[in-house]
C-alpha cells in the first residue's frame, strides 16, 4: 500500500491535534500553576501573575526557558478545536466531549477577553457624599489641567503605558496646543518615597529643590506601591521649572505660565462609570458578641446621567451591575472626623458572566460523556454477575 | 471597656482610686467533698452560653475548653479519678481553689517549662494552675515579648509558650465567670450605706436592688453637702469597679432584656450590673438569675441545695433562651457530644478492616463478610448522623471549615466505595472503604483540637464573604467530592501496586482489569466534581471579589486537581500510560489533591485567608513521603521485573 503523501499543512494539523501535544500542554500549565502559586509568598499576586500566568515566556536573564500561561493557554485553545472538534467524530456518542471541549474554549476565551479589554478598580465613597469615577489599584496616570478657568474642564491625561518604560535615563516629552509648554517625564520609580535629601542616603534621580526619592522595594501588594516621576517644563520663551510628581502626594504640582496656572498630577489611572453612585448609608453587622463582621452591606442610589435615581443594595456576595460596569462590596472604614466610607471593587468587563454559562455547558458535556460510561460499567458488572451466577449453578 | 468608662464617668473618674475599703472574696479553700451527680451535671450542661457568636451549651465550653488546654475532654486527676468535662467546669467555677490544683495544662516540652523557670520533671506532661503559678509572670513576660514576631517566624517552643498563655488566660476567664457571684462589699467604715443596704457584707444583687437609692445618696452628696457620704461612695464604687474587672471577659449568659440597645449580644454578670447603675428599665429576670447564681455560691458544699439552686436557674434562663429562639438547638449538641460518633466510627471502620482481613483468610464464612458490611455501614451512618446534626446546628450546608471537610470527604468516600462494592462484588472497594473511613476519622479527631486551638470552636462563625448558603451547599461541597475522588482513586491505586507488589491473585487477570475500571470511573467521578466545583468556585469569586479568576493559590490549588486528572484521563486515551503508569498516576493525583487540600492552606497567601491552618505541615509532608516512596518501590518493581511485556491498556 502506497504511503500517503503528508502536506506540510497536514503535518502542523495532526501536531496541533495530537493527544501528545494536548498532555504537554496540560503538564505546562500544571508546572506553572505550581510555581506561580509559590512565587505568590514573596513577590505576591501581581508579580506572579505577570511573570507565570500572563505572559508569553518565563525569561532568566533575558533568555525564555519555560512556555508562559498565555502561550499555554493560546496553544492549548488551538488544540482544543483542532483535535476536538475537527479530529473529533462527529458521533451521537461524542456530544459530550464536544460540549465539554466547546466549554472550556469558550471559558479560556473569556480569559482572553478580560485581559484584554477589562478595567478594574477601587471606588470609596463616604456616606452622602457620590462619585462617577474608579481608580485602578496598580496602573498610574500623569493628569495636566488648567486651574482658575471654568471654562478648560477637559483635562489632559498620560496613561500608564506612558510612564512606565521611563525608567533609569528614559525620558518622554508631552506637548499639546493646549498646553504653554512641553512636559518632559523621566525616571519612573515603581515604589519610593519622597524625602529632604541628607548625607546619609542616595536619592535615586536628581533631587529637586532640596527634596528626593528614595527608592523603596516594591511591595508584594503591588496596590500598596507609590510610584515617583521626574517632571520638567520647558515654555516657548525657554523657561524651565522641574518637580518631584509621586503618587501618595495629597496635592497636585501647581505651575503657572504666561499667566494661567496649571495642576500636574500623578494619580492612580482614573475610568468613568456611565452612572454617578451616592452613599447614603453603610450597614455593618457583627456576629453577636464578636467584633467579627457577619455581613457589610451599602445602600446606594444609583444617579443615571440624566439624573434618574434609583435606590439599591449592595452586599457581599450581591454586586451591582449595570451598564457593564460591575460594582462589588468589598470593605468599608471610617474617616478621621468619624464618617463611614464603602469601598467597592468595580470592573468593566464584557465576559462577565462568560464562565457561568460555560460551566453549565461544560456540566452537561461532562455528565453525558461519563454518564454514559457509568451505565456502560453498570451493564458489564450486571452481566458479568449474571455469568457468575449461570456458571456457580451449572 | 466603652462601658466601663460610662461608670467612671457617672463618679468623676474616683473609681479609678486606690479602694478605701477592702473587698472581700471569700477566697477561702472550700473543697468538694461529693461526686457530682448525674442531674447536676445535665443540668449545668444544658445551660445556654452566648460564645463565638452562637448559643450553645455550657457542655461544648466545657469540652472545648478542656481539649484546648489538656489535649482530651476528660481529665484524669493524680488519684486516678476521671473528670467529665461538665465535672471539670463546674469545679473551676465553684470551686476554683480546688480546680487550681487540677493538672490540666499539657505541656508538651520542658523547654517551655525552662522558659518560665519551673523545674522541669522530665517526667511529666501535665500540670496543675498552682504548679505554674510561681512562673505566671515570667510567662506574661515571655508571651508579650514572643506576640511581637511575626507568628511564621516563631519556633515551637515560641509557640507552646503562647499556647501556654492563653491557655492560662482562659483559665482564668472561666475562674472569673463566677468570682463576681462570689464578691461582696466591706461596708463597716461606710455607715450611710450599711445603714441602706442592712448587711455588713452584701453581695452585688443586694446592691443592684438597691441601685437607685445608692445613686440617690450619691445625687445628693455631690455638690460637697454631705462629704462623708462622698468619701463612702467613692469606697462603694472602687470596690464595685473591683468586681467589675473580675468578670471583663467571662462567659456570656445572660440573655439580655428587651429594653437592651444590643439584641442579639448576651451579657455578662458585669454588664448588669453597668445596666443596672446606667437605668436600663426590666431588669427583673437578670437580677434575679444573678441571684440565683450567688445562692448557689452559698450553698455549693451541699449537693441536693445546690441541684435544686441549679434547676432553678437553669429552668429560668432556658425559658428565656427558649423566648429568644435559641435554645432548640442546645439539647441537640449536647447529645451530639455525648454521643461522640465520630470516634465511634473510627472504631467501626477499623472493625469492618479487620473483618475484611479476616475473610481474605477464610473466604467461605460468609457471614463474617456481611458483618464486616455492617461495620462499615455503621461507621458511614454515625458519620453521616454527625454531619447532619451539625448542619442542623450550624444552619449551614455540611462544608464550612476544614474540619469539615474532613468528615465530608471521608464520607463521601466510603459511600462511593461502598456503591462501587455493591455492584462490583469483588471484594476490593469495602476494604478500602474501611481503611479510608478509619484514616480520615482518625486525622478528623487529631485535626480537631487545630481548628479548636485557631477558631475557638470546630462550628465557629463565618466571615462575611461565606455568608451565603447557595455557594456554600454547591461550591464547597463539589469541590470537596472533587477532592474525595481523587483521594480514592490514589487507594484503589495504592491497593492495585500492593496486590502487584505481593503477586497478589497474579493469574487473575480480571481481578486486575476490574481495580482498574474502578479507579478509571472514579477519576471520571473526581474530575466532574472538581471541574464543576473549580468553575462554580470562579462564579462565586465573581458576584464577592469582582473576578472570575485571580490566581490565588486556593483557586490555582482546585485547578491542579482538574489539570492533573484531564493529563490522566488524555495520556491514557493517547496510549501513553498503560495500567501500571495509569495506577502511579493516580497515586500522584491523592499527593496533587492533599496538596489542594491542605499545602494551599499552609501558605498563608492570598484571599482564602478564612482557610488558612497551620499545624497539618508535618502530616501533610509525611502523606507525601509515603507516596514517593510508594511510586519508587512500584516503578522500582516494574524495573525488576524487566519490563516483561507491556503493561496490558487498560479494559475499557
Amino acid at each position: 500500500m502506497a504511503k500517503k503523501q503528508t502536506t506540510f499543512g497536514g503535518a502542523l494539523f495532526r501536531i496541533f491535534s495530537s493527544f501528545w501535544l494536548c498532555c504537554l500542554l496540560l503538564l505546562a500549565l500544571f508546572v506553572l500553576t505550581i510555581f506561580g502559586t509559590l512565587y505568590q509568598i514573596d513577590n505576591g499576586l501581581h508579580e506572579a501573575k505577570e511573570m507565570f500566568f500572563h505572559s508569553w515566556w518565563i525569561s532568566w536573564h533575558g533568555i525564555p526557558i519555560f512556555p508562559g500561561g498565555l502561550l499555554c493557554m493560546s496553544l492549548l485553545c488551538i488544540n482544543l478545536i483542532c483535535g476536538g472538534f475537527v479530529r473529533i467524530k462527529w458521533r451521537l456518542r461524542n456530544t459530550g466531549v464536544l460540549l465539554v471541549h466547546t466549554g472550556i474554549v469558550l471559558l479560556l476565551l473569556s480569559g482572553l477577553t478580560k485581559i484584554i479589554t477589562s478595567e478594574e478598580g477601587h471606588l470609596s465613597v463616604v456616606e452622602t457624599d457620590s462619585s462617577n469615577f474608579f481608580e485602578s489599584y496598580t496602573l498610574w496616570e500623569v493628569a495636566i489641567w488648567e486651574l482658575n478657568n471654568p471654562g478648560a474642564t477637559q483635562e489632559l491625561v498620560i496613561p500608564d503605558y506612558l510612564l512606565r518604560d521611563l525608567s533609569d535615563d528614559g525620558h518622554r516629552t508631552f506637548s499639546s496646543p493646549d498646553l504653554p509648554f512641553d512636559l518632559v517625564l523621566s525616571n519612573f520609580l515603581t515604589n519610593c518615597s519622597v524625602l529632604p535629601v541628607g548625607p546619609n542616603w542616595k536619592p535615586a534621580g536628581a533631587p529637586v529643590e532640596g527634596y528626593g526619592f528614595l527608592l523603596n522595594k516594591p511591595e508584594v501588594e503591588s496596590e500598596r506601591n507609590d510610584a515617583g516621576l521626574h517632571a520638567n517644563i520647558t515654555t516657548a520663551d525657554g523657561m524651565k521649572q522641574e518637580a518631584l510628581l509621586w503618587g501618595a502626594q495629597r496635592q497636585p504640582w501647581a505651575v503657572a505660565v504666561d499667566g494661567r496656572s496649571f495642576a500636574i498630577d500623578m494619580r492612580h489611572a482614573r475610568y468613568m462609570m456611565p452612572f454617578t453612585i451616592r452613599l447614603d448609608d453603610f450597614i455593618k453587622e457583627d456576629h453577636p458578641g464578636m467584633s467579627m463582621a457577619k455581613s457589610y452591606r451599602s445602600k446606594v442610589t444609583q444617579i443615571s446621567p440624566a439624573g434618574t435615581e434609583r435606590p439599591v443594595l449592595i452586599q457581599m456576595n450581591e454586586p451591582l451591575r449595570e451598564g457593564g460596569v460591575v460594582l462589588f462590596q468589598s470593605s468599608f472604614g471610617s474617616t478621621q472626623g468619624g464618617r463611614e466610607y464603602s469601598v467597592f471593587s468595580v470592573v468593566s468587563n464584557p465576559s462577565d458572566k462568560w464562565p457561568e454559562y460555560c460551566l453549565w455547558v461544560i456540566t452537561l458535556g461532562l455528565l453525558l460523556a461519563f454518564g454514559r460510561r457509568l451505565f456502560a460499567f453498570i451493564r458489564t458488572q450486571s452481566q458479568r454477575r449474571r455469568t457468575l451466577a449461570a456458571g456457580a449453578s451449572k | 471597656m466603652s462601658k466601663h468608662k460610662n461608670l467612671n464617668s457617672m463618679f468623676g473618674g474616683i473609681i479609678a482610686m486606690l479602694l478605701v475599703c477592702a473587698p472581700s472574696f471569700a477566697q477561702e479553700y472550700t473543697k468538694r467533698t461529693f461526686d457530682w451527680d448525674a442531674e447536676t451535671i445535665e443540668l449545668f450542661q444544658t445551660l445556654p452560653v452566648q460564645a463565638d457568636g452562637r448559643v450553645k451549651p455550657m457542655d461544648s465550653i466545657a469540652g472545648l475548653n478542656l481539649l484546648i488546654f489538656n489535649g482530651k475532654r476528660t481529665l484524669k486527676l493524680e488519684d486516678g479519678t476521671r473528670l467529665s468535662a461538665p465535672e471539670w467546669l463546674l469545679d473551676v467555677m465553684f470551686f476554683p481553689e480546688q480546680a487550681k490544683t487540677y493538672p490540666c495544662f499539657r505541656i508538651q516540652s520542658d523547654e517551655v517549662l525552662v522558659a518560665i523557670d519551673i523545674p522541669a520533671t522530665g517526667k511529666r506532661a501535665w500540670y496543675s494552675y498552682n504548679d505554674l503559678l510561681p512562673g505566671l509572670e515570667r510567662l506574661e513576660a515571655q508571651g508579650s515579648k514572643i506576640s511581637a514576631i511575626d507568628s511564621k517566624q516563631r519556633n515551637a517552643t515560641e509557640r507552646q509558650i503562647i499556647k501556654l498563655a492563653r491557655d492560662i488566660h482562659e483559665f482564668k476567664d472561666l475562674v472569673g465567670a463566677m468570682a463576681i457571684a462570689r464578691f461582696t462589699f466591706n461596708t463597716e467604715s461606710t455607715p450611710t450605706f450599711q445603714d441602706l443596704l442592712g448587711e455588713k457584707r452584701p453581695g452585688i444583687s443586694h446592691l443592684l436592688e438597691k441601685a437607685a437609692a445608692i445613686q440617690a445618696v450619691v445625687a445628693s452628696s455631690r455638690d460637697g453637702a454631705n462629704p462623708a457620704d462622698f468619701n463612702a461612695a467613692q469606697a462603694l464604687f472602687g470596690q464595685l469597679d473591683n468586681a467589675l474587672q473580675l468578670n471583663q471577659h467571662g462567659l456570656t449568659f445572660l440573655p439580655p432584656p428587651a429594653t437592651a440597645t444590643d439584641q442579639d449580644t448576651w451579657w455578662r454578670l458585669a454588664d448588669l450590673i453597668l445596666a443596672r447603675f446606667q437605668g436600663v428599665p426590666d431588669l427583673e429576670l437578670q437580677m434575679e438569675l444573678y441571684a440565683s447564681l450567688e445562692q448557689l455560691e452559698q450553698v455549693k458544699t451541699d449537693p441536693e441545695a445546690f441541684k435544686s439552686g441549679l434547676r432553678a436557674f437553669h429552668d429560668n434562663i432556658v425559658a428565656a433562651a427558649e423566648a429568644r429562639g435559641e435554645y432548640g438547638k442546645i439539647p441537640l449538641e449536647v447529645s451530639l457530644y455525648k454521643a461522640d460518633v465520630f470516634w465511634n466510627s473510627l472504631y467501626l471502620f477499623m472493625l469492618g478492616f479487620l473483618l475484611c482481613g479476616v475473610t481474605w483468610m477464610a473466604p467461605r464464612q460468609r457471614w463474617l463478610w456481611w458483618l464486616a458490611w455492617a461495620c462499615v455501614l455503621g461507621g458511614f451512618t454515625l458519620d453521616v448522623y454527625g454531619i447532619t446534626m451539625r448542619c442542623i446546628i450550624r444552619e449551614r450546608p455540611p462544608v464550612v471549615t476544614l474540619y469539615d471537610t474532613i468528615l465530608f470527604i471521608t464520607s463521601s468516600i466510603v459511600l462511593v466505595s461502598l456503591l462501587m462494592e455493591w455492584l462490583t462484588k469483588q471484594r476490593i472497594a469495602l476494604p478500602v472503604a474501611a481503611i479510608l473511613g478509619a484514616a480520615g476519622m482518625f486525622f478528623a479527631g487529631k485535626y480537631e483540637l487545630e481548628e479548636i486551638k485557631s477558631a475557638g470552636d470546630t462550628m465557629a462563625s463565618v466571615v462575611a464573604v461565606l455568608d451565603t448558603n447557595y455557594y456554600l451547599a454547591i461550591h464547597v461541597t463539589t469541590i470537596a467530592l472533587g477532592y474525595a475522588g481523587g483521594l480514592l482513586a490514589g487507594g484503589l491505586a495504592h491497593v492495585w501496586v500492593l496486590a502487584k507488589l505481593f503477586g497478589f491473585r497474579k493469574n487473575d487477570k480480571s481481578f486486575y482489569q476490574g481495580l482498574t475500571r474502578m479507579t478509571y470511573g472514579v477519576v471520571c467521578f473526581s474530575l466532574l466534581f472538581a471541574v464543576f466545583g473549580t468553575i462554580m468556585g470562579g462564579v462565586w469569586a465573581n458576584d464577592s471579589w469582582g473576578r472570575f479568576w485571580g490566581w490565588d493559590p486556593k483557586e490555582n490549588g482546585a485547578l491542579l486537581i482538574c489539570l492533573w486528572f484531564l493529563v490522566v484521563l488524555h495520556a491514557r486515551m493517547g496510549g501513553y500510560i498503560r495500567e501500571h503508569g495509569f495506577m502511579v498516576m493516580c497515586i500522584l493525583g491523592a499527593v496533587v489533591v492533599s496538596m489542594s487540600w491542605w499545602g494551599v492552606n499552609l501558605l498563608s497567601v492570598g484571599l482564602h485567608s478564612y482557610g488558612f491552618t497551620s499545624g497539618a505541615l508535618f502530616a501533610l509532608i509525611t502523606f507525601w513521603a509515603v507516596e514517593v516512596v510508594f511510586i519508587l518501590i512500584s516503578v522500582g518493581q516494574r524495573l525488576v521485573d524487566g519490563w516483561n511485556g507491556p503493561s496490558p491498556p487498560i479494559a475499557k
